[in-house]
């Protein structure tokens, strides 16, 4: 009779885990598909890149819907920036942008803040799928799940960048905000990239970590059998986190070992080549990674 | 300030283009000093001192003063256009420059080059 128990406990748990899992996959398949203009967004326009001020303003709407839709606040972070270089300054205007953000309050009275973050924008002419419509997708899925927790010893951002194709310059600017704002920031974890895995190993890759999150990272990673590396790469967002003196992580697909989407900054970066599969394990890990770390820290 | 009265009566086209000048400048300085950029808002307070310099001296530096800012006028305007030239010749993928590329932006670098000659033919005649 308990044998009978156990196995009917074991297959239920596998349903409800495979259940869930293709429930994620659906979920990104959609967001996906529509980020990236592979289906019509239900105001029906096609986003088939986010390049232009204008394709860039309808991805930032489109992200604000969807965080309105899981019973999330969006909120706007314009900013506009000085160019790098002052000799573009004295001939151009300067960069403008948004970054779209949400708050999910921790579940006690915390000031500690962890930031989730992914870039929205992709190349000229470039649906960009995989970057970084599975960045974006990532962290939404994230922080859904996260807002579905009963208790959150940490507050949480989740926040689309604008602009990381230009110079990483939305990311700056939200980096100032969190200053300005001076808010108690925990660590900062951006996305970029994570929807190719040609050899099936479900390697992921970890860009400059600090000791701690490398740690963090490393002990989830086995518990799940992730493989996991460490790389110096710091061309894309975190890098302006820790330039203004944050902790910070990066997290992608194996880019500094060459899995990667050969399609990057192409028009050939669409759904069709995104592996589903691989971005909701990920997803998965991100969140067991992100609840451990605002759950069980000291 | 009665100097720069009798100049508005003798040449009002003259003195609207130069208060144009300056104060566009002056604006697009400040604006980039609130982005922490200094060169813009440096580059628009030496414009100012420099046309108000040409408008209350007669002197040879003064219209050295004029020619300077003219020849710098015909730069800015030709340079933002030679880069849109460039750009449409190239696959350079700077979303935020090829964003400048409007109708105004266009007016705005003919105005300049407009005004740079007409400052510089301006200052040959007065010699």
């Amino acid at each position: 009779m308990r044998k009978v128990l156990l196995g009917t406990i074991c297959i239920m748990f596998t349903i409800s885990l495979y259940g869930q899992q293709n429930a994620l996959m659906k979920e990104q398949k959609q967001m996906i598909g529509e980020f990236s203009g592979h289906f019509p967004t239900k105001d029906n326009t096609y986003l088939r890149a986010r390049d232009t001020p204008e394709n860039r303003a309808k991805a930032a709407d489109y992200l604000a819907d969807r965080i309105k839709q899981i019973g999330l606040v969006p909120q706007r972070n314009r900013y506009r920036f000085r160019n790098l270089n002052p000799l573009i300054d004295v001939l151009f205007s300067p960069f403008r942008g948004e970054n779209i953000y949400t708050i999910i309050p921790a579940t006690n009275s915390s000031d500690q803040h962890i930031v989730l973050g992914a870039h929205y924008d992709s190349e000229l002419n470039c649906p960009g799928a995989i970057d970084n419509g599975t960045g974006s997708t990532l962290i939404y899925s994230v922080g859904r799940m996260l807002s579905g927790l009963d208790t959150r010893e940490m507050n949480l951002i989740i926040v689309f960048f604008d602009q990381e194709e230009e110079d990483l310059v939305g990311s700056q600017a939200f980096a100032d905000w969190l200053t300005d704002e001076k808010l108690n920031v925990h660590s900062v974890h951006t996305f970029d990239m994570v929807g190719w895995d040609e050899d099936g190993n479900r390697e992921m890759e970890l860009e400059l970590p600090t000791t701690y999150l490398e740690n963090v990272y490393s002990e989830k990673a086995r518990e799940m059998d992730i493989p996991l590396y460490v790389t110096k790469i710091n061309s894309t967002d975190h890098h302006s986190f820790r330039q203004a003196g944050f902790d910070a992580i990066g997290i992608n697909e194996a880019y500094g070992k060459r899995d990667t989407t050969p399609f990057k900054d192409t028009p050939q970066d669409t759904y069709e080549t995104v592996n589903f599969e691989y971005l909701a394990g990920s997803t998965q890990y991100v969140f067991e990674v992100i609840k451990e770390i605002i759950n069980g820290d000291d | 300030m009665e100097m720069i009265k009798e100049k508005w009566r003798e040449e009002p086209l003259y003195l609207s283009i130069l208060a144009l000048v300056g104060l566009a400048f002056l604006i697009k300085g400040v604006d980039y000093l609130m982005l922490q950029s200094l060169p813009p808002f440096i580059l628009g307070v030496l414009m100012v001192l420099g046309l108000l310099y040409t408008i209350i001296s007669e002197s040879r530096l003064s219209r050295r003063l004029a020619r300077v800012i003219a020849v710098f006028l015909i730069f800015w305007g030709f340079s933002r256009l030679a880069v849109e030239l460039m750009f449409s010749f190239t696959s350079v993928t700077e979303a935020h420059i090829r964003s400048q590329f409007t109708w105004v932006n266009r007016l705005l670098s003919a105005l300049s080059l407009f005004a740079g000659f007409y400052i510089y033919r301006k200052q040959n005649l007065k010699n």
